[in-house]
């Protein structure tokens, strides 16, 4: 059985998250199972590549003492400056050198003077962007002085490699995980055993059952060379926002789940991103550690919306775009990021009008315009992005290529969306009935796995 | 948060519950006859068993083999002693099976004492086309390939079951196992004999046939349109089966054997589709060009697509591409005519 760093995949699930589980409970004491966490994160981000635990490791290290020094309270700003410089230059280096030669290129080429730039080869590590926010984040909190620096490296590498978040989120603070690695039961917590079995068997049905095949039969629809008319773009447009919805709330149910199995409380993800009443409230319900990263380290201290509309319209637009960035070297998420920003603006421009509408048709305006966004979202190109566009908005006529059992399977999958996914409350009551409901959910996921199983969609992030 | 230990019970309990009745699905439904069930015959008759168990059971070790797929299931044995061979053995396998299953079915049956003269390899596109993993036959492909690759053939033990168990428990086994369980009986054990020597029979099929009510069925027109969908897709031979294909020929040589490895045939109907739809190139004249590059001395290549071929008709045809016994006999007596050997055109 090949192991591979998914939650899918029947080695995780069969062989690798039993043994963990066995040998992390099984270690009386707390300092045992923080090493536990550490190694089992590291064995798990080896299945993806060996080489690359290392640059974890690395990078753990590197914010572990810059931390360490902007406690010591000398040169803060200087040590807060090369943390922060050494996280963006691996997401540099990693992610975003081959985009930037490739601007280069175009843009002397453009000038009339082409430049002879190298052709190069770069593996993007796997849930890099995940785990650099992550240490950026604990040294920005350091600097601020709302959490102490950490003298206990193995707690720190745990908090930055465990494996529930490690790769595709949520983007965990360390403020928010310190004080409950330092408080881990000896014994598997029945509620938590109870949420965990819950949160797991539910993401990884919402992954197995809903997103891949949803994506089995739009796929062939988002390919550059698909003639699409305008239902076919639509229903395109549509099932990719539920795939990627299903895909991603089930990676983050399944890893909330993961953190309930090892006594730990990770922050929700999502919020019933499909009830969202504006694109501001989209933002609070979808992706939310992410978006509550960039407002916390990012659009409050560019100074937020408290030095008037301009500038307020140029941080919003700023934040946005790297938001979209963050996601892939692409003008695609560029343009994605942008699409949102103006999004926000032409929301605060329109509060009060928006305001008095009724609560079904400002939901129903945001979902329309948040699925207009995903379509730079998964277009391969901008241009690619355009011609669905126009399938979209300019009618092309109403035959179709693809069975009626598309539409319908997209349009009930909209229905379990917006009416049955809510996320989980900390206090929430789980009955008999929630149990076989994910009982049932998670042996027909297992069912239904396939030998191969498909990637999360941000595993690419 | 409330403590609910009734949440546990009760997940447990579904979760026991719904892997406990789909095992027993799969074991009474026993549709690759894996299970030490026999309370509804295979949906698959377990062929392979079926093939080794006669093939343990011959008075003596067949000094001729034939291979191939389903399509070569159907050349009688007893027609090699008319070209001179002493006993022989059918080892070609359904369900789609390719080179790489002929090519450990030889193994196995070197392996088991047979010392061969000659090897008939029965070939067409699917006998060289990589099948992805859980499409059509894909357990029953896999259970020959953990036979004959692995371990001697034979039962199942009883320390096997825990994991057979649990490869079971996929869609695709469940809907096998419900086929198995909602077709009538008599319908499946009518279907398929294993005669001593390896041929396979399907007295149902023959029977209709006979009575002319076979194709009223439209089993030919089924098929064809079953395997022009496959063969839309096909490009050219997979270089894994066909590397399988010429170290099966090579390990035949080695053992001081003739091997005669021929196109099977198509019905003229199915061969017309396939000229009319501009796919007949790919699908047999670059599958030609893979078998001739075999040639070599003791290695002889025959096409046998068309029927008029191997002095055969369009009545010896089940369906678009399997034949009957008396086929497949002219197909054997064929397979020895020099002057076809497409190796050897000058001889012709």
């Amino acid at each position: 059985m090949a192991c591979e760093a998914l939650f899918n995949s029947p080695c995780f699930l069969f062989l690798f998250l039993p043994a963990t589980l066995v040998l992390y409970w099984a270690v009386p004491h707390r300092t045992w199972k923080v090493a536990m966490l550490a190694v089992s994160g590291l064995v798990f981000y080896s299945f993806w590549d060996v080489r690359f635990a290392g640059l974890l490791v690395a990078t753990a290290a590197v914010d572990y003492v810059l931390a360490l020094r902007i406690a010591a309270g000398t040169r803060k700003k200087l040590w807060l400056v090369c943390s922060v410089s050494f996280n963006l230059g691996i997401l540099a280096v990693f992610k975003y050198a081959l985009f930037a030669l490739d601007g280069f290129r175009s843009l002397f080429a453009v000038l009339g003077s082409p430049i002879e730039v190298p052709y190069a080869s770069i593996v993007l590590p796997v849930g890099i962007s995940f785990f650099t926010f992550k240490t950026m984040s604990y040294t920005i909190d350091v600097y601020r002085g709302e959490v102490a620096a950490t003298r206990n490296f193995l707690k720190y590498l745990a908090f930055v490699s465990m494996f529930p978040d490690l790769v595709a989120g949520p983007i965990v603070r360390y403020r928010s995980i310190s004080s409950q690695l330092d408080e881990l039961p000896r014994v598997p917590q029945p509620n938590h055993l109870n949420l965990g079995l819950y949160l797991f068997s539910i993401g990884l049905a919402k992954k197995v059952l809903i997103a891949d095949t949803i994506a089995q039969t739009i796929d062939p629809l988002w390919s550059p060379t698909a003639t699409l008319s305008t239902p076919g773009a639509w229903v395109a447009a549509v099932g990719f926002s539920l795939q990627l919805f299903f895909d991603f709330s089930g990676y983050s149910d399944m890893a909330l789940g993961l953190g309930y199995f090892l006594g730990l409380r990770l922050p929700q993800n999502f919020d019933a991103p499909f009830q969202a009443s504006s694109p501001s409230d989209f933002w609070k319900r979808w992706h939310i550690s992410l978006s509550s990263w960039f407002r916390d380290y990012l659009y409050i201290p560019l100074g937020g919306n408290r030095r008037g509309a301009r500038r307020t319209a140029l941080n919003l637009m700023l934040v946005m775009v790297l938001a979209g960035m963050w996601h892939g070297a692409s003008w695609t998420f560029a343009a994605w990021g942008a699409f949102h920003g103006l999004l926000l603006l032409g929301h605060r421009a329109l509060e009060p009008q928006w305001a008095s509408w009724p609560s079904a048709v400002q939901k129903t305006c945001t979902f329309f315009l948040i699925t207009l966004g995903w379509v730079l979202f998964r277009a391969e190109t901008v241009d690619h992005a355009l011609v669905v566009y126009a399938r979209m908005l300019v009618p092309t006529g109403l035959t179709e290529g693809f069975a009626l059992s598309v539409p319908v399977l997209v349009g009930v999958s909209l229905l379990v969306a917006v009416l049955f996914v809510g996320p989980l409350r900390n206090d929430a009551t789980l009955r008999a009935r929630h149990a076989v409901f994910a009982a049932a959910a998670l042996f027909a996921s297992i069912v239904m796995l396939n030998v191969r199983p498909s990637p999360f969609l941000y595993y690419r992030f | 948060m409330h403590r609910n230990p009734r949440f546990l019970r009760w997940f447990l309990v579904t979760l026991v519950g719904a892997g406990g009745l789909s095992a027993t699905v799969n074991v009474v439904g026993n549709p690759y006859g894996e299970f030490p069930t026999d309370l509804v015959p295979p949906t698959y008759e377990n062929e392979l068993e079926g093939k080794v168990m006669r093939f343990e059971r011959l008075a003596s070790r067949p000094d001729a083999l034939i291979l191939g797929s389903s399509r070569s299931t159907g050349l009688p044995p007893a027609a090699l002693r008319e070209v001179g061979a002493r006993q022989g053995f059918n080892f070609a396998l359904t369900a789609s099976a390719t080179a790489r299953d002929g090519s450990a079915a030889l193994n196995w049956s070197l392996g088991g004492g047979a010392s061969v003269n000659t090897v008939l390899i029965g070939v067409e596109a699917d006998y060289v086309q990589k099948f992805e993993s859980g499409g059509r036959g894909s357990r029953a492909r896999d259970l020959v390939r953990e036979n004959l690759e692995g371990a001697s053939p034979g039962g199942t033990e009883w320390w096997e079951l825990p994991g057979k168990l649990l490869r079971s428990l996929n869609v695709a086994y469940l809907g096998e196992s419900w086929t198995s369980l909602t077709t009538r009986p008599k319908e499946r054990a009518d279907d398929l004999v294993i005669e001593p020597d390896g041929l396979l029979r399907h007295p149902r099929a023959e029977e209709e046939r006979a009575a002319g009510v076979r194709e009223a069925e439209g089993w030919l027109e089924e098929t064809i349109r079953f395997h022009m969908g496959e063969y839309r897709n096909f490009t050219e031979p997979d270089p894994v089966e066909i590397a399988f294909l010429q170290d099966l020929v090579r390990r035949a040589i080695a053992e001081g054997a003739a091997v005669r490895i021929f196109h099977t045939p198509f019905h003229p109907d199915f061969a017309d589709a396939l000229v009319q739809e501009d796919i007949y190139g790919r699908v047999h004249d670059r599958l030609m060009d893979a078998l001739l590059s075999l040639c070599a001395p003791n290695v002889h290549v025959l096409d046998f697509a068309r029927p008029e071929s191997y002095g055969g008709t369009t009545d010896e045809f089940f369906d678009a591409t399997h034949t009957d016994s008396v086929a497949g006999r002219k197909m054997i007596l064929a397979a020895h005519d020099a002057s076809l050997d497409l190796c050897r055109p000058d001889e012709s």
